[in-house]
């Protein structure tokens, strides 16, 4: 059964006077394991995607289901309990919490779970190390370099164990070498976990790492 | 962490949340020092009116009395005063009993006729029931069933009476007849009432007793040694008339001190008004902070959001982040306002002008209660809790997708 399933999904902003179309008519199944990169330039429509997959956006029309729920009809209690159990984020801009450490960023998702202190902090320290952070867990993020902010960042969103990681342009705010670390390790742990990675960008560089790749223009899917 | 995390985003802009602080802690401040003041000036007026000769208690025939006693003192004698007295001088907290008559009289000197309320009670009454008059001529007085009587200034003062001059009283006995008296002036005295000292004498009441053929006092004044001890003496004393049937009733000081009663009832109505001033301040200046903080941190809201953080969580933190807000500037302004309150009355700076219907003013003291400490923190956490709670709610309505694309 496919992770995520999107039936004509459509999705519009805007009021009376002026509505922009940012998707129409997109239909899309994602399997488990895959890592799927969502292309496109500038306003094509591939955040607006990955947000409803990520639940955090609705469509206007159509349907999706994410691990066989489908989130529009969750409360909001419940639908955030889902999406901390089911889906990680990853943003360009890294959105770490800046008063709080490396390690307190990554155990938030955990704390909110209700994982205990012990299990917090094994599984945290754990990813940190795999992210190569470990030695950064009491840094506040002011005091970390783009790639080490995006590695926290990584390490944030896999610390619940979560079965779809959707990432918006990762590698967009860091330079080639950086990004291509970050990529490497996305990789690695998409092979190792079998977690399913969306990927938007419009950087060739991200797509030659996906195992299958759709892009966007003007709203709809166009390969 | 979500009381780390509150905490340490109030420390994020220093500057915003010391100022918001000050207006709390000032507003605390403000409250506490002007508590003290009303506990001080109302402590000082309810002493100085039971001490005025009104007591602690006071025992009489019936209720009737306090409505009609003006008018027919003598009505109103207790009869089995003695064993009353001795009744309620057995109680604990009780200082000592005595009785008193008061009974209007005519006085003459000379060539000069006017009116005197003469308050007559036992010349071996300590002192502190009659604190409120000081003998500015003469002597108190100081033998019973002497005839010897003490003007109030302003009686003396209109009859042109020295000490040492004998006036004479006329008045009416218990039984009806017309009685009088020459008494000697053995001392004029001030009560820092100006009506009083118009009005009043005083004498002894065994002198007054046989002047007016007095089967009994018309009341019993109680005297505790402590005036939070009235309530709790005065269900005592009820307590022991029911069971052994003495045709007597007691009442306690505030229900016969109806300046008191309207002093403090201004005093508290003026304080409502301050702290309605101090809780807008404080409401406004919460607002603003909290509000400045959810629109600096838009994204972050979106963050905690996609990781799993409720509408009811985010609404917790901002409201968490006024409350906090609100109990250290509680706290600060309560210790605030002990050291104004200490240093002031070191100082003794501030001179109260007589108010109205006195003829002394006196040095303001400020004593703030552990009460008005708690009250005070309590208010400052409560208002700023509530004041949070709107743009805590705008925190936690925002739209996921838009707070994360907020730039």
């Amino acid at each position: 059964m496919p992770i995520v399933q999107i039936q004509t999904v459509d999705k519009s902003y805007g009021g009376s006077m002026v509505t922009v179309q940012a998707l129409s008519g997109v239909s899309l199944e994602v399997e488990a394991g895959e890592m799927l990169c969502v292309m496109g330039t500038s306003g094509s429509g591939k955040s607006t995607l990955l947000n409803i997959m990520g639940t955090i956006d609705t469509p206007t029309k159509g349907r999706v289901w994410i691990a066989g729920q489908e989130p529009s009809t969750l409360p909001d209690t419940a639908l955030s309990r889902f999406r901390n159990q089911t889906i990680g984020f990853v943003f360009q801009s890294f959105n770490l919490i800046p008063v709080l450490t490396a390690f307190e960023n990554v155990a938030y998702p955990l704390l909110l779970a209700g994982e205990n202190r012990a299990t917090r902090t094994q599984r945290v320290m754990d990813l940190l190390h795999q992210v190569g952070m470990a030695d950064w867990a009491r840094s506040y993020p002011n005091c970390l370099s783009g790639g080490q902010q995006q590695r926290v960042a990584i390490a944030r969103a896999l610390v619940a164990r979560p079965k779809l990681v959707m990432a918006d342009e990762p590698t967009a705010s860091l330079d080639h070498q950086t990004g291509t670390q970050i990529l490497d390790l996305i990789q690695q742990i998409n092979t190792t976990y079998q977690t399913t990675f969306v990927l938007a960008t419009h950087d060739p560089l991200v797509a030659s790492y996906a195992t299958r790749l759709i892009r966007m223009d003007s709203g709809r899917m166009v390969e | 962490m979500p009381l780390t995390l509150a905490f340490r985003n109030l420390l994020r802009n220093k500057r915003r949340t010391a100022l918001t602080l000050a207006s709390i802690v000032s507003g605390v401040i403000s409250l506490m020092v002007y508590a003290g003041f009303i506990h001080y000036s109302l402590w000082g007026l309810r002493e100085s009116t039971i001490h005025s000769g009104l007591g602690h208690i006071q025992i009489v025939k019936n209720d009737h009395y306090f409505t009609s006693g003006a008018f027919d003192p003598f009505g109103f004698s207790l009869e089995r005063a003695d064993e009353i007295t001795a009744k309620v001088q057995s109680l604990p907290h009780v200082r000592y009993v005595v009785p008193q008559s008061t009974f209007g009289s005519s006085i003459g000197f000379k060539d000069k006729t006017g009116l005197v309320m003469v308050q007559a009670v036992p010349v071996n009454t300590p002192r502190d029931l009659l604190r409120f008059r000081r003998v500015i001529q003469g002597k108190d007085l100081s033998q019973p069933n002497t005839p010897e009587i003490v003007l109030g200034v302003g009686v003396a003062k209109r009859l042109g009476v020295q000490v040492g001059d004998q006036v004479t009283l006329l008045t009416a006995t218990q039984g009806g007849g017309v009685n009088a008296m020459d008494v000697g002036v053995v001392g004029i005295s001030k009560s820092g009432i100006r009506e009083m000292d118009n009005i009043y004498g005083y004498m002894d009441w065994e002198l007054a007793s046989q002047f007016l053929y007095l089967t009994g006092p018309s009341v019993l004044i109680g005297v505790l040694d402590q005036t939070e001890a009235t309530h709790s003496t005065l269900q005592q004393i009820r307590d022991a008339f029911s069971q052994s049937g003495m045709a007597a009733t007691a009442r306690p000081w505030h229900q016969l001190a109806d300046y008191y009663t309207q002093a403090a009832g201004f005093f508290y109505a003026l304080m409502v008004v301050i702290k309605a001033i101090v809780v807008l301040v404080s409401v406004f200046a919460i607002i603003n902070t909290i509000t400045m903080s959810v629109f600096e941190r838009v994204r972050e809201i979106g963050m905690l959001r996609i990781m799993g953080s409720t509408r009811w969580a985010i609404m917790t933190l901002f409201v968490t982040e006024g409350m906090m807000m609100g109990l250290f500037g509680g706290v600060i302004g309560v210790a605030g306002g002990f050291g104004v309150s200490g240093i002031l009355n070191l100082g003794e700076w501030i001179y109260i002008a007589p108010p109205p219907g006195m003829s002394e003013g006196y040095v303001a003291q400020f004593k703030p209660t552990l009460w008005d400490a708690l009250e005070c923190v309590g208010l400052a956490t409560g208002v700023s809790v509530l004041a949070s709670v709107y743009p805590a709610w705008n925190a936690a309505k925002m739209s996921v997708a838009e707070a994360i694309r907020f730039k």
